[in-house]
Formats: C-alpha cells, structure tokens, sequence
C-alpha cells in the first residue's frame, strides 16, 4: 500500500513538471511583446530592451523554458506580476485558500445534500418523489453556472437586498458563491447516487440478503449503500477538477478574490508570469485531490486494492 | 406456427429487425427523450432558417428602442443599442450548435480513433500513450481551455480547436478504459485467430462494441461544451460581441444587470433550454442503448 502511494506521489511531481511544459509552451506563443505590458507607453527602445534582457526574453525558447522549469521547480520562485509588480507566489498564497476553501465546501456540500436525495429517489423508484427529484436535478445539470448566478444575484442583491453581490470580507460574501456552486453538484450527485443504487438493487447478494430474512433498513444501510458509494467517490473527485476550473467564471461573476479571478485578471492584462503559476498551483490542487481520492477509492474496495497489492505492479490509472 | 413461416414468406416487422430498429422503438417509448429530442428539433430547424424566422436583423440598431422591456413588438425586450434580443438569440443558435457539435464530435472521433489503438496494444504504447494525457489532461479542461484561447485569441474557428484540445484527453480516456475491458472478450480471440489484421480487429469488432456508450457521451458531451462555449464568451475569450452568440449576450448584459435584467434572462434560458434538451436525449438514448439498466 504504501510502494503505492509513493509511486503515485512520484508521479504527480513528474506530471506537474509536464504541466509546466505544457502551460510554458502554450503560453510563450501569445502575441504581443511583454515590454508593451509591463512598460508604460512611453518608455523608449532603449528602456525596453533593457526589461527584455532583464527577463531574459531575448533568448532561444529551450533556454527561456529551462530557466522557467528551474526557477519554478527547484527554487520554488513563481517570479514576480508585470502588472502589480508584486511576487506571484505572495498573491497566490493569499488567494489560493479562498479559491480551494470555496471548491471544498462547494464539493461537500453538494455530496452531503446530493448523495441523500439520490438514495431516496432511487428507493421511491418511479414514483411522484423520484420523477420531481429527477426533473429538478436535469434542471440543476442544465443551467450554466454563471447565469444561475447571475439570476442569483437579481434576486438576492438587487430585487431582495439581502446580499451582497461582490466582495469578500464577510459571511454573506460567501453564500451566494457557495449556493451556486452547489447546485451543479446536488444534481450530479443525485443522478449518479440513484443509478448507482438502482444497479445495486438488482445484485445478487442483496437478493440473497432479503431471502435469508434480514431486515430491509439493514439491507439498505448495510448491504446496498456501501457498495453504491463507491463509484460516486471517483465521481467526486472528477467534479474537483471542474470546479477548480469552473471557479475562474464564478469568481468573475462575484468579483471573489481567488486565484481564478486573479488568473482572469492577469489574462486580460497579459501578465504570464502570473498567469503560468496561477493555472499551474490549480493544476497542483486538482493532482493533489484526485490523488487522494484515488487513494481513498483504493483503501474502500477490496477489489482494487487486491489488484495492486498482488501483482505489485501498481494500478493503472483508468 | 402460422401459416406465412411455413411457406416462408414470412416477413418481419420493422422493429424485429436490427438492433438500430429495436433501439429507435425503444427510445420513441420514452417521453422525456422525446420532448428533448423536439426541442433540439426546433431549435436547429431555428437556427438553420434563421434569416426566415427572426423578426428583426441581429445586428440592426434602433434607438427608439433602447434596452426596451419585452413587449408585443419585442418578444424579449432590446439590448443597449435597440437590437433585438429574440432575433439575436435564434442567430446566436447558429453558434452554439454548431461550435458544440463539431468541437464535440470531432474530439470523441480522434478521442475513439487514438483510445482504441492504445488501449488495443496496450503494453509500451498504453503506457507512454497514459502518461501523456495524464499530463494533458492535468490541467483541469475549462483552463486548458482557457490559456488556449488566450494564445490563439478570439474567434469562431479558435473557440471549436480551443474546445477541441481540451476534450479529447477524456475521450481518449474513456474510450482505452473500455477497449481494456473488451480485449479479453471471446470475439476478439476469434477475430485473432482467423488472422485478422489489427486495424481490421480494431476498428471492426472492437469500435462497433464500444460505440454506444460513446454516442451518449457525445451527446451530453455537446451540452458541456455549449456552456463551455458561453462561459468562456462571457470572460471574453472565444467569441466576442456584437456577434450574437448567447455568451457574449450575457457578457454584454451584465454591466445593465441593475436596471434592464432582460437582457441576462432570455439568453440565459435559451443555453439551459439547448442543455436540457441534449441532456434529456442523451438520458433517454443510454436507456434504450442499454436496456438493462432500466426494468
């Protein structure tokens, strides 16, 4: 179990140094020359020159992205914002827990209600409660995120005055952020709660558990939940990964001062140092989460960890 | 047995006939895949005759008619320069059916196409193959999609290859997940042993069997990609106003949101109204596809 994790801790390091590449790559063909951005209008050749040599834009792209994966890797220095001329690394320290804490109480928030609602839709099969159920979480998976926030924002901010609509800063900053957020995954987790129960429901052993006379609530609890959850965890993981990228609209709708509108902001000025080392610690957050719940998948079923354990070889990711 | 099987003239009804005919009748059974499968109907029949159904032209001004609410004349009210919003919505279909599909369908192609090989192979090739869209796919796809269209700038054709690239590392994924499964099957054994060549083995016994759960995940995959589109139009990448795409309305509504919220509204439910109703097929096609799950 452990050769496991580490191998894996293993290759998320090597998999960041790829994303590096990749974002690296991606971004070096953007158009426009950075001395425009950083420098004012009027600054002279000269001046420009020297700002290019300073950063080293004037050499060959290996060498630039030799410098990038040093400076990034093995110093651990995201370099310093064009624009605000701030290191990136102090602005992302400070942004990145609002960004993850919001994702996290999105994601559990979502499980905790989600999860719940799909079991007792899946239990009420084709009845009134499971088509209700059902009809509003198509509705729920339908919506853009940012237009239901926006429809949030009429109704709260405007129309009721309750919240506010931009800001941070207190509780109520947070609420409609979260609100939004959770909606997508009530409904995601509801669908796939109810199937993944209905597929249990036709297993053997739970036709086996109901012959030898045990009672239903235990049949449900014990026998079927348990192994209905499990495919919702991998679920939840993947939804991680969305709402870490899906935060960048969100927080440009509420003017939520994560890394996701930083990362907008810098795009717009075309900032790159801030815009590699933005998408680069989400990337890490997103890797880091999915490890774990891979992790996690592993240590509940059996069958998995069987598969690891025995051949030694490690799990192959599917 | 009667009398038309004995003297062999005995013909088959439509449905009996083929797993397609049995799949379609099963699919017109179910309601839900039904209305949203009228929806989409109407709103590409919408988008294609665009210029015969709109009222007014999508980028026609009017300035007697600034941000005027909904009323008789406009069904959904006017932007900020007198346009439209019910005329520049059934435009704006154009652009997010279009971009959905062809981005989508395109990437679960190459997605099908490279899946298949690696997973087939498998050993070195699955390996190295793995890796490299571990790393492409490690940044999550609404960023990838994102920093693309940063480099490649705005615009209809850099919208479908910024979608493109970041869709097709999950349907490479999805699709070598499957082909894992299917490899040990008996009918690829047969095929073996008849000596089929691997391209044979590949794309004619093994695609055919992966292919439905495929069609289902390009159809929610249209959907996704559709509020992909809108969102990265309304951070303004991808397409940009006064194109009437639905996105862009949005982006160009929210700095009225106060006073004029129509704006924001109409293009708001006619994404959702898209969404649902490729969702609703999609739902309705992966029962009728697989008629196990659902008794």
């Amino acid at each position: 179990m452990w050769k496991y994790i580490l191998k894996r801790v293993a290759w998320l390091l090597l998999v960041l140094v790829g994303t590096a590449f990749v974002i690296f790559t991606v971004m070096y063909f953007v158009p426009g020359d950075p001395a425009d951005i950083a420098l004012p209008a009027s600054a002279t050749f000269e001046e420009r020159q020297a700002f290019r040599n300073e950063l080293g834009l004037n050499d060959s792209y290996m060498v630039q992205l030799g410098r990038y994966l040093y400076k990034t890797f093995i110093k651990l220095d995201f370099g310093t914002s064009w624009t605000y001329n701030v290191p990136v690394m102090q602005e992302l320290f400070s942004r990145m827990p609002r960004t993850f804490m919001l994702s996290l109480i999105t994601i559990v928030l979502g499980a905790v209600i989600g999860i719940p609602l799909g079991i007792y839709a899946a239990l009420h099969q084709n009845r009134w409660q499971d088509h209700t159920m059902m009809v509003l979480a198509m509705v729920g998976v339908s919506m853009p995120e940012f237009w239901l926030a926006l429809m949030l924002v009429i109704l709260f901010c405007l129309r009721l005055q309750w919240l506010p609509a931009f800001g941070i800063g207190s509780v109520a900053n947070w609420v409609l952020p979260v609100i939004t957020g959770t909606v997508a995954g009530i409904a995601k987790n509801a669908r796939q709660m109810r199937s993944s129960t209905l597929e249990t429901v036709r297993s053997d052993y739970i036709s086996t558990a109901r012959a030898k006379g045990v009672p239903e609530r235990s049949v449900i609890y014990k026998h079927m939940l348990p192994n209905a959850l499990i495919p919702i965890i991998n679920i939840i993981g993947a939804q991680f990964g969305k709402s870490i990228g899906g935060t960048v609209v969100l927080e440009s709708v509420f003017t939520f001062p994560g890394v996701g509108l930083f990362l907008l902001n810098s795009i717009n000025t075309r900032d790159l140092p801030a815009i590699r080392s933005s998408v680069l610690i989400l990337a890490f957050f997103t890797a880091v989460v999915m490890l774990i719940v891979d992790i996690i998948y592993a240590c509940i079923d059996p069958r998995i960890k069987a598969q690891y354990v025995a051949s030694g070889k490690g799990r192959r990711k599917a | 047995m009667d009398k038309a099987m004995k003297t062999g003239r005995y013909k088959r009804k439509w449905s009996e006939r083929s797993m397609f005919a049995q799949v379609m009748k099963r699919l017109a059974k179910n309601k839900a895949a039904m209305l949203g499968l009228i929806l989409l109907l109407c709103i590409a029949i919408v988008a294609i005759f665009a210029p015969w159904i709109a009222p007014y032209s999508p980028t026609e001004m009017d300035l007697m008619s600034m941000y005027a609410a909904p009323s008789a004349k406009h069904w959904f009210g006017c932007d900020e320069v007198g346009r439209d919003i019910l005329s520049r919505l059934i435009y704006g279909a154009r652009y997010s059916l279009s971009i959905g599909l062809i981005a989508d369908v395109v990437s679960q192609v190459i997605g099908v196409l490279i899946g298949t090989a690696i997973g087939y192979k498998g050993g070195k090739v699955d390996m190295i193959g793995m890796r490299i869209v571990d790393i492409w796919a490690s940044i999550p796809s609404t960023l990838l999609a994102i920093l693309i269209s940063t480099t490649l700038g705005a615009g209809y054709v850099n919208t479908i290859i910024a979608m493109l690239i970041s869709n097709v590392p999950g349907g490479i994924r999805s699709t070598r997940a499957m082909c894992l499964k299917e490899r040990e099957m008996d009918y690829l054994e047969a095929a073996r042993s008849i000596n089929a060549s691997k391209m044979r083995i590949m794309y004619k016994h093994m695609v055919p069997n992966i292919i439905s759960p495929t069609i289902v995940g390009t159809t929610m995959g249209v959907g996704n990609t559709i509020i992909s589109v809108a969102g990265l139009a309304y951070i303004g990448l991808g397409i940009q106003p006064p194109t009437p795409e639905w996105g862009a309305m949005l982006a160009a509504g929210r700095d009225f949101i106060r006073k004029y919220p129509h704006m924001i509204i109409f293009p708001g439910i006619a994404i959702a109204l898209t969404v649902l109703s490729l969702n609703l097929f999609g739902d309705g096609l992966r029962d009728a596809l697989d008629p196990k799950m659902k008794d």
